[in-house]
C-alpha cells in the first residue's frame, strides 16, 4: 500500500485499533528513514516538525515516541531569518581590530556590528591558517602523538562560543584547537603546548588533546570520547548550587552520542534542570565510521526526545545561524529552564588524525563539502553585504600568517621540560612525601 | 573518650564536614531509602534535597559530576554503595579525577571525596570484591582505608579537605565496630601509618577491617607468648612504609594480610617494598594472607573458606615463625 493510502487508510479506520496503530507506527518510522514526510509531504528534513504537528493533528497517539516535544526550528536547512533585517539593534562593541576597525561600521540584522563581524572571520582563518601550520610542523616531527584538525568546523566552535559570556563556562573533546582559539587563547601558548615546551597552556604535560585556560573557564580538551560531558553536567550543578547565572556549553561528535555517558549527563541535566548547552558537532564520521553504521538514529538531535529536552539541529557551517540558535539555547539555560541539545551539521576536511588514511570516505565526497567551505561561505557573505572589502579581509589573512609564524618561533625558542618538571609541576595539588621513597624515583 | 561505632564515626565526620556549604553528598538511596548503610540517615531532613542529592543508579554520572563540581570550587562527596559498582565509575577516577591536576599543568584542582564500602557476607561473585589495589595503582588519586571509628572520623574529614581526589574505603563489616573517639573536631592527616600493637617476634603489616582480625589473631598468639608487632596502614596511596620497615627491621619476620586477591594485590606492593627496604633483616620470606583466587562462591561454607579468618592469620604467623 502506498504511503498515502496509508494515511486514506488511518483516516478513514481510526488509530484505536491496535493493528492500525502499529502500521501507523511503521509508516512514520519508514518515512522518516527515508528522508521524507509522507503525511505532511512538506518537509526535506527526516523527522521533521512541520510534518510532526500534522501527524498530530491526523493520527493523535500514534506518533513514535522519538520526536522532540519542543522544537524551534523546520531543520537545519532553514534561512537565517535576520537576512535583510538592517534596523536591528545596534549593540556597542569595544573590541579593537586595526584591520577590522577599517571596515565600514554598518550594524547588522543580527545586532552586530562591521567589527564583530569581521572578527569571526578572523577567529575562522586564525583557526584554519594555526592548524595547516600544525599539520606542517607534524609532518616535521616537531609536533609529536595524535594531531586532530578542526579544519572544515570553525563555524561551528566560533559561531557558539560567540553566543557565550566569558564568566560562562566550556568543555570540548580531543579535538579542542578551534574552540580554544575561539575562546581567545593565545596560539603561542598553544603552539607552545604542541612542541611540549614549559611555556605551554597545559605546560606541555598535556598536548593537543588537552589544551585549557582555566582563567578563561576553557576547561580544557578530553580524550575519552563521551566522558566529559558529565564533568560539563558536574560545573552546571555547582553553578546552579552556587546561584550564579553562568551557562556551561561542551562539545562533542556524533560518535560521542552512543555511549552510556551521553544518557547520563543528558538525564542528570534536565532531571535537575541545569544550565548546560550541548553541543553535538556532527561530522558524519565517529573517527572513521559512518553515522549510519554506528548510530541507531541519525537525527541526533532526536535522542534529547527521551528526556523532554529541548533539541534543534542547525546548519554548524553557517556562522550566524550556528550562533544565533546557540544565543537562543544558552539564553533557554541561563533562563532556569534546563538543557538543551544542538545538533550541528558539518563536516571535517581533513582526516581524523593526522594519520587516518581516510578509506572511508571518497575524495569527490571531501570535495563536495570542501565546495562548501564554512570560511569561504562567510568572507563571500561579507563582501556581498558590503561589510568588508576583498582586500581588507586579505590583509587579515596576512596578519594571521604573520601571527601563526610567530607562534612557532616562541614555541621553538621556549625551554624544554627536564623530568624534574613532572614533579614541579605536580600530580597532586598537595603532595606528600613517600616515606620511604619508591624505589628508582 | 566517648565509645561509638564506625558508622556513627562517620556521621560525626559527615555532620562536621556540612558546616561548609560548598560540601554536598551525591549518590544513590542516601537520602529517601535512609542509607543503605545507615551512615546518613536523617541527611536529607536535616540538609535538604540540594546538598542529601539521591542520584539515579548511574555510577559514572554520580562520580563524572562530582568531579566537575569539584573544579567549579565544590567540596563534592559522591557515594558509590558499593566498591563493586565503582567499576561503572573507573574511567571517571582514572581518566579525569586522576589526571585533571596534572593533565592541565596544575590550573584545576579536584576537591572530591568518594566513599565506598568493600565487604561480603554470601554476596557471592559480583558483590563481595575489593578493588583496593586498582585504586591505589593510580598517580592522581589518594586512597585511604581506616580502620577504627578514630581514625574514621579524622581521615574523613581531612579527605574533605583535601584538593585532591580521595578514595575513602570502608567494609561493611566493620559499620558497628566499635572503638574511642572524641566528641570534637579532628583531622588524621593522610599518608601516615600508624602503630596497631606493639610486639618483638613479628611484624603484621595490614588495613582496614583486617587490622582487628589482626588482633584478634595476636591475642590468641599472645598466650603461648608469642608477641605480634601490628602496624595500621591507614593511607594506600601515598603509601607510608615507614613504621613496617622499622618494626621489620627489629622483628625481621613479616606477614601481610590484605582482604583482596593476592596476584597483583596490595600484599604484593607491601611485601615488595618490605624486601626492598629490609633485604638484610630478612630471617624468612614474608607471608601473605589474602582472599582464595576465586570468584567468591554463594555457599557459607564455600565462603568461609575463601574469605581471611583469624584462624588463618594466626596459621601465617605460626609458619613466618616456623
Amino acid at each position: 500500500m502506498p504511503l498515502t493510502g496509508a494515511v486514506r487508510f488511518l483516516r478513514t479506520h481510526g488509530t484505536h485499533n491496535k493493528r492500525v496503530r502499529s502500521f501507523a507506527i511503521a509508516c512514520t518510522v519508514h518515512v522518516a528513514r527515508r528522508g521524507l514526510c509522507a503525511l505532511c509531504r512538506n518537509s526535506r528534513v527526516p523527522g521533521c516538525h512541520v510534518g510532526v504537528q500534522r501527524h498530530n493533528d491526523l493520527l493523535p497517539g500514534v506518533l513514535p515516541s522519538c520526536v522532540p516535544p519542543v522544537v524551534w526550528t523546520d531543520g537545519w536547512r532553514s534561512r537565517r531569518r535576520h537576512e535583510g533585517n538592517n534596523h536591528a539593534m545596534a549593540q556597542q562593541d569595544n573590541r579593537s581590530n586595526d584591520v577590522a576597525a577599517t571596515a565600514p561600521t554598518l550594524v547588522h540584522g543580527a545586532g552586530l556590528d562591521a567589527v564583530t563581524l569581521v572578527d569571526y572571520y578572523r577567529q575562522m582563518v586564525l583557526i584554519r591558517r594555526f592548524e595547516e601550520k600544525c599539520q606542517e610542523m607534524y609532518t616535521r616531527a616537531r609536533i609529536g602523538g595524535f594531531l586532530h584538525l578542526y579544519i572544515g568546523e570553525e563555524a561551528t566552535g566560533v559561531g557558539a562560543i560567540a553566543a557565550l559570556r566569558p564568566e560562562d563556562h566550556i568543555f570540548t573533546h580531543y579535538r579542542d584547537h578551534g574552540h580554544a582559539i575561539a575562546r581567545g587563547l593565545d596560539i603561542n601558548v598553544l603552539m607552545a603546548e604542541l612542541f611540549g615546551k614549559v611555556t605551554g597552556c597545559s605546560k606541555g604535560l598535556g598536548g593537543s588533546m588537552h589544551f585549557a585556560d582555566a582563567s578563561k573557564n576553557f576547561w580544557g580538551g578530553y580524550a575519552i570520547v563521551g566522558s566529559h560531558l558529565l564533568l560539563a553536567v558536574g560545573v552546571a550543578l555547582a553553578m546552579k548550587m552556587q546561584k550564579k547565572d553562568s551557562v556551561v556549553m561542551v562539545f562533542f561528535g556524533d560518535g560521542a552520542t552512543n555511549g552510556g555517558e551521553f544518557y547520563e549527563a543528558l538525564n542528570f541535566a534536565q532531571l535537575w534542570k541545569l544550565p548546560v548547552v550541548f553541543v553535538c558537532e556532527n561530522n558524519l564520521y565517529a573517527m572513521g565510521t559512518p553515522l549510519e553504521v554506528h548510530s541507531a538514529v541519525t537525527e541526533i538531535y532526536r535522542k534529547a526526545c527521551a528526556f523532554d529536552m529541548t533539541a534543534e539541529r542547525v546548519d554548524g557551517n553557517d556562522l550566524l545561524t550556528m550562533r544565533e540558535v546557540s544565543l537562543r539555547a544558552v539564553e533557554h539555560a541561563r533562563s532556569g529552564r534546563g538543557p538543551v541539545l544542538l545538533e550541528a551539521m558539518t563536516y571535517r576536511f581533513r582526516g581524523h588524525s593526522a594519520q587516518d588514511t581516510q578509506k572511508y570516505r571518497t575524495r569527490e565526497d571531501v570535495e563536495r563539502h570542501r565546495s562548501a567551505d564554512p570560511i569561504e561561505r562567510f568572507r563571500t557573505w561579507l563582501i556581498n553585504e558590503g561589510i568588508a572589502s576583498a582586500q581588507q579581509l586579505r590583509a587579515i589573512n596576512d596578519a594571521i600568517d604573520d601571527q601563526v609564524e610567530a607562534s612557532v618561533r616562541f614555541a621553538e625558542d621556549s625551554p624544554e621540560p627536564g623530568y624534574e618538571w613532572i614533579m614541579q609541576a605536580g600530580v597532586y595539588a598537595a603532595p606528600i612525601a613517600v616515606d620511604p621513597p619508591i624505589h628508582g624515583e | 573518650m566517648p565509645v561509638i561505632t564506625v558508622r556513627e564515626a562517620l556521621r560525626q565526620a559527615l555532620h562536621d564536614v556540612m558546616q561548609d556549604e560548598r560540601v554536598f553528598i551525591i549518590g544513590e538511596d542516601i537520602g529517601h531509602y535512609g542509607s543503605t548503610y545507615g551512615v546518613t540517615a536523617g541527611f536529607l531532613e536535616q540538609y535538604g534535597p540540594e546538598r542529601i542529592r539521591d542520584a539515579p543508579i548511574a555510577e559514572a554520572g554520580i562520580v563524572g559530576l562530582a568531579i566537575g563540581a569539584a573544579m567549579a570550587g565544590m567540596r563534592p562527596i559522591a557515594e558509590i554503595m558499593s566498591v563493586n559498582f565503582s567499576l561503572l565509575a573507573f574511567d571517571m577516577l582514572f581518566n579525569h579525577a586522576a589526571k585533571i591536576y596534572s593533565m592541565f599543568g596544575g590550573q584545576m584542582t579536584v576537591p572530591m571525596v568518594l566513599r565506598t564500602t568493600n565487604g561480603w557476607t554470601q554476596l557471592s561473585a559480583t558483590h563481595s570484591q575489593s578493588f583496593d589495589a586498582y585504586f591505589a595503582h593510580m598517580p592522581g588519586l589518594k586512597v585511604v582505608a581506616p580502620a577504627t571509628p578514630y581514625d574514621m572520623k579524622g581521615l574523613l574529614k581531612a579527605a574533605v579537605e583535601d584538593p585532591d581526589p580521595v578514595v575513602f574505603i570502608e567494609h561493611t563489616l566493620m559499620y558497628t565496630v566499635k572503638g574511642e573517639a572524641p566528641d570534637e573536631s579532628y583531622t588524621v592527616p593522610i599518608g601516615k601509618a600508624r602503630l596497631a600493637r606493639e610486639g618483638r617476634h613479628i611484624t603484621v603489616v595490614t588495613y582496614s577491617r583486617m587490622v582487628h582480625l589482626s588482633q584478634q589473631a595476636a591475642d590468641i598468639l599472645a598466650r603461648e607468648g608469642i608477641e605480634v608487632e601490628i602496624i595500621d596502614l591507614r593511607t594506600l596511596r601515598p603509601l607510608d612504609m615507614s613504621l613496617a620497615i622499622e618494626s621489620f627491621m627489629k622483628t625481621n619476620r613479616a606477614v601481610v594480610v590484605t582482604e583482596d586477591w593476592q596476584s597483583f594485590g596490595t600484599s604484593a606492593e607491601i611485601a615488595a617494598r618490605l624486601y626492598e627496604y629490609g633485604f638484610d633483616y630478612l630471617d624468612a620470606p614474608i607471608t601473605r594472607v589474602n582472599f582464595k583466587e576465586v570468584p567468591m562462591p554463594y555457599s557459607k561454607n564455600l565462603e568461609l573458606q575463601t574469605v581471611i579468618t583469624v584462624d588463618r592469620i594466626v596459621q601465617a604467623i605460626r609458619h613466618a615463625l616456623a
